[in-house]
């Protein structure tokens, strides 16, 4: 029995030596196996994290991509002065701090291009839920011969329950229209009336007060909703 | 008989016979959009959209329009120059003319058929009649929807 143990382990010596060497015992080749769907688990992990960051990064340092044009140093809005709501009460943008004020130059009997900015902004507004109540839209009428303040009301209305419109004497109304960059003049003649050749843009007015952005008037809806929610 | 032909050859069983017709042809020419926005209140005049295509037939072209709804319609074109100022004027021939490489295609800010003094408020959901001049056709009445479109 004593001399077995010294002509055995040698051999199991060696058997455990080869076992190393060649085919490796079943159990660690299992485990090892098993590691594959964990390794690649997390590396698809690690990436997507990577992607994610990434993403969120590039999101960080990439300007929002206005579908109008953002003003590069917004300085406050110009007063409105002189300028009269549809109910009558003096005109103040002051008094939409806090909101995003939307300011439009047009007139009533405009058939087409006005109608067609009044309806994208109101179907705009629809799509921020909640937040639509801080979008404002106020139409300065360039026409003030004809929409009288209770024709300006009606009409906005008729779009938006929340629209709200203002005009003045043309005096007045030449002179914001001049800070805000507005052209109108008499166009041809209608009928018994007239068109009104007039810049047919819409502005931005942020809540702090500053003129942000200015777009144009073929307007993309879903855009224009995504640039509001920016903004507010 | 022509035009129930091509109709029938162009759209199948779909056209002529719809509740809502969403289109119609008359010898070889299609109308594939008729629409008008509700009149807002206190507002006298109208911008018609009303698109044509030639699908076979001659070349032709739009001369007019009329309506029981409307004292006169005129065609008219909207231009927004770089600067973003509309104006409005009639339209020039070229815009008005349904060819083969050329459609007659109505839309917001663009060419347009202007109701001059409505005779009735028009109201969302009702269809009215719009009866368009086409050289070398026959008067065709358009049934052109109300609708608040974007």
């Amino acid at each position: 029995m004593t001399t077995a143990h010294p002509s055995t382990a040698p051999n199991q010596e060696s058997a455990r030596s080869d076992g190393r060497g060649s085919a490796p015992p079943s159990p660690p080749s299992g485990r090892r196996s098993n590691r594959w769907p964990r390794r690649i688990a997390i590396t698809l992990a690690v990436l997507g994290a990577l992607a994610c960051a990434a993403w969120l990064g590039l999101r960080w340092i990439t300007p929002y991509p206005y579908s109008g044009t953002v003003m590069q140093a917004p300085t406050a809005a110009p007063s409105m002065d002189g300028l009269v709501l549809s109910d009558g009460t003096p005109l103040d943008i002051a008094d939409f701090d806090g909101e995003l004020l939307l300011v439009y130059f047009g007139y009533t009997s405009c058939p087409d291009v006005c109608p067609t900015t009044l309806s994208q902004v109101a179907a705009a507004r629809r799509r921020l839920g909640g937040d639509a109540d801080r979008v404002q839209l106020l139409m300065i009428s360039i026409d003030p011969e004809r929409d009288s303040l209770d024709v300006l009301g009606d009409y906005v209305t008729s779009f938006d329950p929340s629209f709200i419109a203002a005009t003045g004497d043309l005096p007045d109304v030449e002179r914001v229209a001049a800070q805000y960059g507005i052209f109108f003049a008499k166009g041809e003649a209608l009928g018994d009336g007239y068109a009104v050749d007039h810049t047919a843009t819409l502005m931005g007015i942020d809540p702090d007060g500053h003129l942000r952005i200015i777009w144009p008037a073929q307007l993309d809806v879903e855009r224009l909703a995504a640039d509001f929610d920016e903004l507010l | 008989m022509t035009a129930l032909v091509a109709c029938l050859a162009l759209f199948g069983g779909g056209c002529g016979g719809d509740d809502e017709p969403a289109l119609l042809v008359d010898d070889g020419v299609a109308v594939v959009d008729a629409w008008v926005r509700p009149s807002p209140p206190t507002v006298d005049d109208a911008a018609f959209y009303i698109s044509l295509e030639l699908r076979d037939g001659a070349d032709t072209a739009l001369l007019g329009a009329t309506s029981d709804r409307c004292l006169v319609i005129q065609p008219h074109a909207t231009a927004i120059d770089d600067a973003g100022v509309a104006s409005m004027g009639e339209a020039l021939d070229e815009q008005l003319r349904v060819t083969a490489d050329h459609d007659l295609e109505m839309e917001p800010n663009g060419t347009h058929l202007m109701c001059l003094g409505l005779t009735e408020a028009l109201s969302e959901g009702e269809e009215i009649v719009v009866t368009i001049d086409l050289d070398g056709h026959d008067p065709i009445d358009v049934p052109v929807s109300v609708e608040s479109r974007i």
